[in-house]
């Protein structure tokens, strides 16, 4: 009933420019937290690698990460996940993200994302527990899920029931059917992390969660939130104030309320290096030479920086 | 009682009988005067008018306030929050089993060891780990005896005895007053009041230490009738003489006058092995090693948690103090029986409080099962082991609740370590279900675990690091064989088992036979 299909089937990875601007966008976000004394490229990446391994290939390149795992829950593709790993050093752990979480070693720093192509269901929900419990301070978090209904020509009522018996206990005082609609479906998913990770922190008097990032984007039509932040203590916490909010435009500091709303304008090549040229501009320019809405203005302006160029390459 | 005091709880009196905060100063007279000139013992001649002094001295302070001439309001209105004697005898009663009560009783004759022989409880406790065994001759181990009938009951014990001050001011309270703290079994000051009201109307507690000794006895029915004012709310005490050998003073409490229930559920016979198992997991870790307990003059054997180790790989271990609490965590497979099966009687978490068991092979959501994220408990994970272990020298700060057989879900200590709890089982957990696949038969599964298993306590299994449940692989022999399943027309079955003559040939064997047919015909073989 739920949409599960594996994502190394669904899409060609490397054409989902939404999806890359969000991934440069985390990547600025862990450079800066390494200019403000965060030691990233010593801290472990785990990561869903899938067949394409895009973000193991921008850590190791641009925040040179070494110790990265690639948890792969489909057994079927082990040997085709094996190959495609782009460095010797990546460990592959074959089975399901949460049975890995608890091997997290507690005295090194980690980078977990849960970058889920799926709706959220009760496996998800565990591996963001389990790593809540899990994580050392100073660790980051990053969770995405698609955020489409969760059954296909179904309506607000049938999401409530499938929210209901995968992740019951983290709805709160959603209880009725148009709570579930359509609109509301990226708000619910948001709260439902946000309790997942609460309900992992419960106990750890240690250390608390710290938004940093709060995604929404769509590639075509498909709506997909991803979330994270920092699990630190209050002196991680204290850094992390001095992270320079003007560079980067789309920090968040809550996942549930106000995400940033990833929008990329479908420009040439052409068009792109035209616009370029005039990067960062004043909020009232636009392109002399072709007519282009005001809002893809304003989108293009605050992306340019992380828009992926895509050209063929014959080889 | 000075003039004041009496006024004002005459007005308390008068208004809580009204239901009207107003009232004039004659009702007061009329109603209430002769127990005010009783209390405060006046000989005066005019004690009216000596109320009417009084009341303006109390509206100055701003109890009451004058309304009208001769009218006054009660400003300072009081609701009645006193303890009643009956909610303890009939009520609290309903909320923990027979056999718990009997535990509460055998945890106070423990603290009596543990008070006499000066030991600390959360020392004790903490011997459970060492790897190193101490064996001590059983035969010098203070005995608790139970004996239970559907007429009487009795436990007696030499563990020490209770001090007489001790029961003078302490033991026989309902509860503890704020700071109270002693590092004890008996942790909330009522469970043995508890036991004794549940059991019967009738109790005699004689308790002797090598310094003094004391009897009390109580006819519950006739104590609880009188409960007018905090003064009703003692038991009678005599003192008795000490006892002067060690090894013999200790505590006998009797209960005489059984309630029905308790008759009844004595009459089906079932409660003194129901309270044996109790006992033996529940003390498992004392049985033997500090006490023995007997019931009905059998003696209880401990009952201990079966444990083993993968071959090769680790067990989840981890140990962290919290608040005052140490607390270890071990997840691991549990050891098979002698038919190379899980007994999953035995098998889930155990819950373990200073050495004295609070859950035993719990199963439960309280243990975090089908908690995210833990999964719903399944036959497949029937050979589970957990172990939680917390030790304090506070007893208050544990999180069990006041029977001492659960947790309390809103400790703040249990739910920062049931994080923890999940953590430790994840590994063991999806190993089990990497090994049992939906439709096969569970036993070969189970025997081929305990081929690859070593049985080992957790003082054992302990570890100084923190560590993850792992089993490494070995390279499994190639499996020669396939096994071959396809459907067959019930007629073409019978008609091979004419043909053979064989007419209770079974459907694998004919399988097998047309098989081996093929082979042996195109020379195959």
């Amino acid at each position: 009933m739920s949409v599960t299909g594996k994502s190394y089937e669904k899409v060609h990875y490397e054409f989902r420019p939404a999806k890359q601007v969000e991934r440069r966008m985390l990547l600025d976000v862990l450079q800066r937290l390494m200019e403000i004394g965060f030691p990233i490229s010593s801290y472990q990446y785990t990561g869903l690698g899938s067949l394409w391994f895009i973000d193991f290939i921008l850590f190791r390149r641009y925040l040179g990460i070494r110790h990265m795992v690639s948890v792969e829950g489909s057994l079927e593709v082990e040997t085709r996940v094996r190959f495609n790993k782009p460095y010797g050093n990546i460990e592959i752990f074959m089975g399901d993200v949460g049975d890995y979480i608890p091997s997290l070693s507690p005295d090194r720093k980690h980078i977990l994302w849960l970058d889920f192509d799926y709706v959220i269901k009760k496996e998800s929900l565990d591996a963001i527990v389990l790593g809540a419990s899990q994580l050392s301070a100073g660790s980051l978090l990053f969770v995405t899920v698609d955020a489409e209904p969760p059954v296909k020509e179904g309506r607000a009522r049938d999401w409530r029931e499938y929210f209901q018996s995968e992740v019951g206990d983290y709805l709160g005082n959603l209880t009725k059917d148009n709570q579930f609609s359509r609109s509301k479906l990226v708000a619910i998913n948001a709260s439902i992390i946000e309790r997942a990770i609460k309900h992992g922190l419960a106990g750890r008097n240690d250390v608390n969660f710290f938004p940093l990032l709060n995604f929404v984007y769509a590639d075509g039509q498909h709506q997909m939130l991803s979330v994270g932040g920092m699990i630190g203590t209050e002196e991680d916490s204290r850094k992390l104030q001095t992270l320079n909010k003007l560079h980067l435009p789309f920090l968040r500091d809550s996942i549930v309320a106000n995400p940033y709303e990833i929008k990329v304008p479908l420009l040439t090549r052409k068009e792109r290096l035209h616009l370029d040229g005039f990067m960062p501009c004043r909020s009232s320019w636009r392109p002399r030479e072709f007519v282009m809405k005001p809002a893809d203005v304003l989108a293009y302006r605050e992306i340019y920086p992380y828009f992926p160029a895509y050209t063929e390459m014959l080889l | 009682m000075t003039w004041q005091e009496s006024a004002a709880k005459a007005v308390q009196r008068l208004v809580s009988r009204t239901g009207n905060p107003l009232f004039t100063r004659r009702q007061l007279i009329d109603s209430e005067i002769k127990q005010i000139i009783a209390e405060t013992a006046s000989a005066g001649e005019t004690p009216d008018q000596t109320l009417s002094r009084v009341l303006q001295e109390l509206r100055d302070q701003g109890v009451i306030k004058f309304e009208a001439s001769g009218v006054y309001r009660l400003l300072k209105i009081v609701a009645k929050a006193y303890p009643r004697k009956n909610f303890f005898v009939q009520m609290f009663t309903k909320d923990i089993s027979l056999e718990d009560c009997v535990l509460d009783l055998i945890d106070n004759s423990v603290d009596g060891f543990i008070k006499s022989r000066h030991l600390r409880l959360s020392e004790v406790a903490s011997v459970f780990w060492e790897k190193k065994e101490t064996k001590k001759r059983t035969s010098e181990l203070p005995e608790i005896h139970v004996s239970l009938s559907d007429t009487k009951f009795e436990i007696r014990d030499n563990c020490g005895g209770i001090d007489f001050k001790d029961a003078q001011n302490e033991v026989f309270n309902f509860g503890h007053s704020t700071g109270w703290t002693s590092e004890s079994l008996g942790v909330y000051g009522i469970g043995l009041k508890r036991a004794l009201f549940k059991l019967g109307n009738h109790f005699e507690v004689f308790s002797q230490t090598t310094k003094n000794g004391f009897s009390c006895e109580l006819d519950v029915d006739v104590w609880v009738e009188k409960d007018n004012s905090i003064d009703d709310w003692t038991f009678p005490l005599k003192e008795e003489r000490a006892e002067p050998s060690f090894a013999k003073a200790g505590t006998r409490i009797r209960v005489n006058r059984l309630h029905d229930e308790v008759k009844m559920r004595m009459k089906t016979g079932t409660v003194e092995s129901s309270l044996r198992k109790s006992i033996s997991t529940t003390f498992s870790f004392f049985l033997n090693r500090y006490v023995k307990i007997f019931v009905n003059n059998q003696m209880v054997e401990p009952t201990p948690i079966p444990t083993s180790r993968p071959s090769k790989g680790t067990v989840s271990f981890e140990r962290f103090p919290d608040d005052g609490v140490e607390i270890r965590i071990l997840a691991t497979l549990a050891k098979t029986g002698a038919d190379g099966r899980y007994d999953q009687t035995q098998t889930g978490w155990y819950v373990i409080c200073n050495g004295r068991a609070v859950l035993t092979a719990d199963k439960g959501e309280i243990t975090g099962w089908g908690i995210s994220p833990m999964p719903a408990y399944h036959t497949q994970y029937g050979g589970f082991i957990g172990l939680v272990f917390f030790e304090s020298a506070n007893p208050m700060k544990m999180p069990w609740t006041t029977t001492k057989r659960s947790l309390n879900r809103e400790s703040a200590i249990y739910l920062r370590t049931r994080g923890k709890m999940a953590l430790a089982a994840r590994p063991v957990l999806a190993f089990m279900r990497s090994k049992y696949s939906a439709d096969y038969d569970t036993a070969p599964v189970e025997r081929e675990l305990a081929r690859n298993t070593v049985e080992a306590t957790p003082a054992q299994l302990a570890t100084a690091k923190t560590v993850q449940f792992e089993v490494i692989k070995t390279a499994p022999p190639p499996n020669p064989t396939t096994r071959v399943q396809y459907y067959a027309l019930n007629s073409d079955l019978d008609k091979i088992r004419k043909h053979l003559n064989k007419s209770r040939m079974s459907a694998v064997a004919i399988g097998e036979h047309t098989f081996n047919y093929f082979l042996d015909q195109e020379g195959l073989k």
